[in-house]
């Protein structure tokens, strides 16, 4: 089945980009096949993206996965294939916040102009696709569940509502795909065997309470989408294994730790204290001002890297990871974290910094911001003449746009010219016939010309540039930080 | 007494309790008759009621620089009625 970026999938595909589910359109096809060449990892999540019709304002979301060795590259990572590589990914959703779906008082949202415009962290889109990712780890048993009585029921609780969303996709009814398929297929393999260890007439009795059900619940009125949801809902309460990461670090004093990052958790240690593990917060994403990393200078150990965290309080941690790959896969995950909850057009540490971001960041580009946003920044700077701001589109990959005030008589309209980036990465506005190779130069050039809207006359003449920690839908207000933190920006 | 809890155990060995998926949907059609929507609303605390209103997209304005105009617009206007071309601002 063709599904390649770059023409047929044939011998010379060196790397290979795998999804969770198909594409549209291609129903078999769940990858992106790559021939041999340089890949940065972020224009590879932007293909990846695309090819799932998820939206600017969700891939900042994804990362780049590889199982063998379960690492996550960061934005910037360049992949180098010659004709003998063999590299295989997976497009994953990595930032994940708890209680996103929910718009009551254990929520988290994206913050919105005023009080009450607030949105949810995601679409529809991303939910369907995260609801295939965590069921491939949870039904491939990547994710260990605790197994009791309370978590079996759980588990045959989310099987039901698998095969009634299976059944609604295929337009067949939850008994047909029952009979068609053993209920056991949409457990933990790790339930399986437990399920196949019990004696017959044990077995008989689940299987015969799980039919029961399933045709009960096949009578009630429900949508693929509900399903999903309720899905990754007893997921997450489930096991929260699936939205934290774990690495082995050593540390000074303690010697061999673990720490744990999550988004409602900030950065952990799990220290081995009396045979008990103890849980502490190391800091929240908030509170670092900068990550180094360095090279371990003992010999013995030459792949080793210290990650010094710099902290608000002026304290730093120092932490030792086994190789490079895990302390950039750790860096980038905070770093990551730190852009969503903190401040979005910022990094902590330069070797992970996303190549996008640097762009944004030197022409003063506010990232995918909604209309609404733009104008109530244009609105705070009194829609000046001539002061105009950089957003980059929240529908295209490739699109930017230059939305400035104009008086018409006696009312305040507002104009988005676009600009576009081809593939070769020259940038045009729309209307002219210049091409330029950075954002930076674009707006240098225009910054100096009369420019015709309609009937409008206009000048670049003052740009309206991000502030640092800005509240903005760019930015997720998590649930435990729900009470000390504005709920509005204006 | 020996007995009876030799039976339970015995009971408990060949008839244990099972676990059933039930369990997680209480009231799904008790309280709320099957409607699965309604009945999550109020399980899992208030839900986005449509996550998918998000993000017009406004079309671009068109746009000319003026100095990249091949000949003056203003030269290009025919000649009457003489205000008709003018840009009004």
């Amino acid at each position: 089945r063709e599904c390649s970026d770059s023409g047929p999938a044939a011998a010379s595909t060196v790397l290979r980009v795998h999804f969770y589910h198909g594409i549209q359109g291609a129903a078999e096809c769940s990858l992106l096949s790559f021939p041999p060449g340089d890949y940065v990892a972020e224009e590879l999540c932007i293909s990846a993206a695309k090819a799932c019709s998820i939206s600017p304002l969700y891939y900042n979301f994804f990362g780049l996965f590889r199982e063998q060795d379960r690492l996550w590259f960061s934005p910037n990572h360049v992949f180098h294939l010659e004709e003998t590589a063999s590299e295989d990914l997976f497009f994953r959703l990595r930032y994940y916040f708890p209680g996103w779906y929910s718009s009551g008082p254990s929520r988290a949202y994206r913050y919105g102009v005023t009080k009450g415009s607030e949105s949810p962290v995601l679409d529809d889109t991303v939910m369907s696709y995260l609801f295939f990712q965590w069921r491939n780890d949870f039904v491939n048993g990547l994710i260990q569940i605790p197994n009791s009585h309370e978590t079996q029921e759980e588990c045959l609780g989310m099987a039901v509502l698998d095969m009634s969303r299976l059944a609604k996709e295929k337009q067949m009814s939850p008994l047909d795909i029952y009979h068609n398929t053993s209920y056991k297929t949409f457990l933990p393999k790790d339930m399986r065997a437990q399920i196949q260890d019990c004696n017959f007439v044990t077995r008989k009795r689940i299987r015969f309470r799980f039919k029961r059900f399933i045709q009960q619940f096949s009578q009630c009125r429900t949508t693929v989408r509900d399903l999903k949801l309720k899905y990754l809902i007893s997921m997450e309460s489930l096991e929260k294994a699936f939205y934290t990461e774990t690495f082995q670090v050593r540390e000074a004093s303690s010697g061999t730790l673990n720490i744990l990052v999550a988004a409602d958790t900030g950065i952990q240690w799990a220290r081995e204290k009396d045979s008990v593990k103890v849980l502490q917060l190391l800091c929240d994403f908030p509170d670092v001002v900068h990550i180094s990393i360095q090279q371990v200078s003992s010999e013995g150990s030459t792949e080793g890297r210290i990650v010094i965290i710099n902290k608000q309080d002026g304290k730093s941690l120092e932490v030792e990871f086994q190789s490079l790959a895990e302390a950039l896969s750790f860096v980038s995950l905070v770093d990551g974290y730190y852009r969503l909850t903190t401040d979005a057009q910022h990094y902590l540490c330069k070797e992970v910094a996303p190549p996008r971001l640097l762009e944004d960041i030197s022409s003063h580009c506010h990232g995918p911001i909604s209309i609404e946003y733009a104008i109530h920044r244009l609105q705070k700077c009194g829609n000046k003449h001539g002061v105009f701001i950089l957003r980059s589109s929240p529908k295209d990959f490739y699109k930017y746009f230059l939305t400035f005030p104009v008086k018409i008589y006696d009312t305040i309209e507002y104009k988005h010219c676009q600009i576009t980036k081809s593939a070769n990465g020259e940038f045009n506005l729309s209307g002219t016939k210049r091409q330029f190779c950075s954002l930076q130069d674009l707006l240098k050039c225009y910054q100096k010309e009369t420019i015709r809207s309609d009937t409008v006359v206009f000048q670049f003449s003052q740009c309206c540039p991000p502030k640092s920690k800005e509240l903005s839908c760019l930015l997720v207000c998590r649930s435990n930080k729900g009470s000390d933190v504005p709920l509005s920006s204006s | 007494t020996m007995l009876v809890s030799h039976r339970r155990y015995l009971l408990k060995k060949v008839w244990p309790t099972i676990p059933t998926p039930e369990n997680k949907f209480q009231g799904l059609f008790t309280i709320y008759g099957g409607d699965f929507q309604k009945w999550l609303g109020h399980t899992d605390g208030d839900l986005w009621q449509s996550p998918n209103v998000f993000y017009p997209e406004e079309g671009p304005s068109p746009l000319e620089v003026l100095s990249e105009l091949p000949v003056s617009p203003l030269l290009q206007c025919p000649p009457l009625p003489p205000k008709g071309c003018r840009v009004p601002q």
